[in-house]
């Protein structure tokens, strides 16, 4: 019996490595397995223009760019443009398509549909403001896209590369965009299936998708539950194959168990503790590094990361192009916190309210925590919860002195969050501070318009170190993404934009 | 049922614009400048004088629609009647579990009060009302589901034979809270009933205690609790939330607490006027069935 089991084994071992060796050679051969997807927020539309968190990464198993984000999301790559070149004054740009892509109807990829959906991008209410420099796109022939920025813009193939300038066929193939969204159509690894608002989401595989031999897997299913217990209890108990945003405290027994694997992906987000500058204790700057020296770092990554965090040291979070990992910031430093508090008009102490989201245990233990070393250096602070919603609306209205708030790459650019979150440009008075320094405003200006990698370095690195000692706002936790899978599953990755490519995975 | 229902809707109306926080802000996530949330509010109709839009509410619901969703832009009649079967069947196997374990035990403990049996059976409500819903899930998924593989841990399956088989563990959760309110409400009325001249009569002659149970005391006590089950019923449409979000089930009140969240203006008022609804619709029937099984009650 034994060695009839081995020849069958063997017999087996054969025919797998078989198959390995023949599913790339020949060209989209029959993908298997049908995946499920837990997660915590609820799929609302495949309008780019309209997306959240909530929508895009899935929307991007159908739709892509020209451009996307490569695998360490400090760059971009070619991807259904195959190459560009840029004119002398660095205002043309002309790219080359590929000519081997088909929509999931069956027709070609043209320029035609390129300029449509750029065009209709940058037309866009929601995410148009990230074509603001984009002033015209051109189809001279079928490969050939020409795009003509208003000034030099050292951001465009990021900006390209993001997924609200998602490649559609030309005027939604003549249905209204409301029609078009219900059912729509893209040159990606998936293909719509059905929706059922509010419970799932399913995609299955693109038949004549252009990269040969993939996607893998027949069909991918989004399911959403709210509820992270219960998303743990489907992924343990084989009703789910990958779980997004398990809790950090609960990665260590997810760790344990033996059918489960646990990513711990490098995140582009970053978590800050803003101050409200119009508030007169905090537009000194000496209270403000003051808190930021005050600011536990390594026992926040530790009770509410359960150390899968990083301490901050930079407004820009690691993993986003130009980050400077020696930017000194302001590490956790109590006698530095007293000694800059002596140094301002509050040596005796003061009184400060931190409005956080209520029922948000990640906040509520940050709060905690800040709570006990303030008190260390004489700053009494209460803490304000507020219905997430009414947290949001406070803090645009500035009604608080300092809050809890955070930021997720869209783009693998910098720009993106230093014009919204430092420039009175960005049309939100720096983050909702009211900070505004001439000399930083400047340097990101000159980081926009240069597109010489060195000269934005440089901005950027001055950047990054003047707003710090200018304690704007305190740099706390980068937290990374965090998911858990069965061991059936390979080939997940996430990237530092949070997006991820189910072409690549495969079940079983 | 009209008026209530019209009360009802201007009600609903204010109390959702009431709520601080902004739609629009919440659908424009962490990009959203004041000119993005200005162009939003316009395009979802929401910078109109408070007026107009009830108005435009209520022409709407004239005319048959509860309008369409801020978050997913889909009807919200369509919504609502999607999630009718999840509900329906939760609530439905909830009620008819607590009913099967009510019975019974309710029985057994009037039919000899004050001893251990009825003791038991009188403890159940103690423990059975102090247990938080979301504790008895998650212990009924890690026993029965986990542990002993015998249910899904959670979701509502395709076919019909795997939606019982997924409703149960839900509908059980239920259970374990609702019946011990049916058990104290057919415990006493039984007991009272029992003490009654009526049921000494016929002990005098002579029928069989079996029988006196069946046609005189449980009757008349079921009477009693059947408006008490109403009042629940009503109830468990708004709280079932819980359950629903433990064993991830989609019903109405997930939808109904996603859209608080999410400002989601035409949802909430969808929502809050088919609980109305409901309610109004099951203290209708509570009364028939009240109607059907006392002689003395007459409806006009």
């Amino acid at each position: 019996m034994v060695s009839r089991k081995k020849t069958l084994g063997a017999f087996f071992a054969a025919l797998t490595v078989a198959a390995t060796v023949l599913v790339p050679l020949s060209a989209n051969a029959s993908p298997t397995g049908d995946l499920i997807f837990v997660r915590s927020q609820d799929f609302a539309t495949f309008d780019p223009d309209l997306a959240q968190n909530d929508s895009l990464f899935i929307q991007q198993q159908v739709f892509e760019g020209l451009y996307r984000g490569t695998k360490d999301g400090k760059g971009v790559e070619p991807w259904l443009a195959k190459s560009h070149t840029t004119s002398k004054d660095g205002l043309t740009w002309t790219f080359k398509l590929r000519t081997d892509v088909k929509f999931s109807n069956g027709s070609p990829l043209t320029a035609a549909d390129v300029k449509f959906s750029l065009d209709r991008a940058t037309a866009g209410t929601g995410w148009g403001f990230i074509n603001e420099a984009i002033g015209s796109v051109e189809a001279p022939s079928t490969d050939t896209v020409v795009i003509k920025t208003k000034f030099q813009w050292a951001p465009l193939l990021a900006d390209l590369a993001c997924f609200s300038n998602s490649i559609m066929p030309k005027d939604f193939g003549g249905k209204t965009a409301a029609e078009f969204f219900k059912d729509p159509i893209g040159t990606g690894a998936f293909v719509f299936d059905k929706w059922t608002p509010g419970t799932e989401i399913k995609l299955v595989a693109n038949k004549s998708y252009w990269q040969p031999g993939k996607p893998y897997l027949n069909s991918v299913t989004w399911k959403y539950v709210a509820d992270d217990n219960t998303r743990e209890f489907m992924l343990k108990g084989g009703q789910a194959d990958i779980n997004e945003e398990p809790p950090a405290t609960n990665i260590k027994s997810l760790q344990a168990a033996p059918n489960i694997k646990v990513g711990i992906f490098p995140a582009a987000a970053s978590n800050y503790l803003a101050f409200n500058h119009k508030v007169p204790a905090l537009s000194d700057v000496n209270v403000r590094r003051a808190i930021s020296y005050a600011v536990d770092r390594a026992a926040i990554n530790k009770v509410v990361y359960s150390g899968l965090g990083t301490p901050s040291n930079s407004f820009l979070p690691p993993g986003v192009n130009y980050y400077d990992k020696n930017s000194p910031g302001v590490q956790f430093d109590l006698k530095k916190a007293a000694a800059e508090l002596a140094k301002s008009k509050y040596k005796k102490g003061l009184k400060l309210e931190l409005l956080i989201r209520g029922g948000d245990k990640k906040q509520e233990a940050t709060a905690s925590i800040l709570q006990a070393s303030l008190k260390k250096i004489g700053i009494t602070m209460t803490i304000k919860a507020q219905e997430p919603s009414v947290q949001r609306v406070t803090q645009k209205a500035m009604e608080y002195e300092m809050t809890i708030t955070g930021w997720t790459m869209d783009i693998v650019d910098p720009d993106q969050l230093l014009t919204f979150g430092l420039t009175p440009e960005g049309g939100t008075s720096a983050y909702f501070t009211n900070y505004n320094n001439k000399k930083v405003n400047e340097a990101i200006k000159k980081g926009q318009t240069n597109v010489d990698p060195k000269v934005r370095a440089a901005a950027y690195t001055f950047v990054q170190k003047q707003v710090a000692d200018d304690a704007f706002m305190a740099f706390t936790i980068n937290p990374p993404y965090l998911y858990a899978w069965t061991n059936k599953i390979t080939g997940f990755f996430v990237n530092p934009l949070y997006s991820y490519k189910m072409e690549d995975v495969k079940k079983g | 049922m009209l008026p209530v229902l019209f009360g009802i809707s201007i009600a609903v109306f204010a109390i959702v614009h009431l709520i601080p926080g902004d739609p629009a802000d919440v659908l424009l996530g962490q990009n959203a400048t004041d000119a993005r949330v200005k162009i939003l509010n316009k395009k979802l109709g929401i910078d109109r004088p408070l007026l107009v839009q009830y108005f435009a509410f209520i022409w709407d619901l004239l005319h048959g629609s509860l309008g369409t969703s801020f978050y997913n832009r889909e009807s919200v009649t369509s919504l609502i009647l999607g999630r009718l079967p999840e509900t329906g069947m939760l609530l439905f196997g909830g009620v008819l579990l607590s009913i099967l374990i009510a019975l019974p035990l309710s029985i057994l403990a009037a039919s000899k009060r004050g001893a251990f049996r009825d003791q038991l059976v009188r403890a159940i409500p103690i423990v059975g009302l102090g247990m938080p819903q979301v504790w008895v899930g998650v212990m009924l998924i890690l026993l029965l589901g986990l542990r002993f593989p015998l249910f899904p841990v959670s979701g509502f399956g395709e076919t019909f034979p795997e939606r019982i088989h997924s409703i149960f563990l839900p509908s059980l959760t239920i259970a374990i809270l609702l019946s011990p309110i049916l058990i104290r409400s057919l415990r006493a009325s039984m007991l009272e009933i029992l003490d009654s001249d009526y049921v000494l009569t016929a002990r005098a002659k002579g029928i069989s205690t079996a029988r006196i149970t069946r046609v005189h005391v449980l009757r008349n006590a079921i009477i009693a609790s059947v408006t008490v089950l109403g009042i629940n019923i009503a109830y468990l449409v708004g709280s079932m939330v819980v359950v629903e979000r433990v064993f991830a089930i989609s019903g109405t009140g997930s939808l109904m607490i996603d859209s608080i969240a999410r400002r989601d203006y035409p949802i909430v008022q969808g929502v809050t006027l088919y609980f109305a609804f409901i309610v109004v619709l099951v203290s209708l029937i509570t009364d028939l069935i009240h109607a059907a099984l006392d002689p003395r009650v007459v409806m006009k």
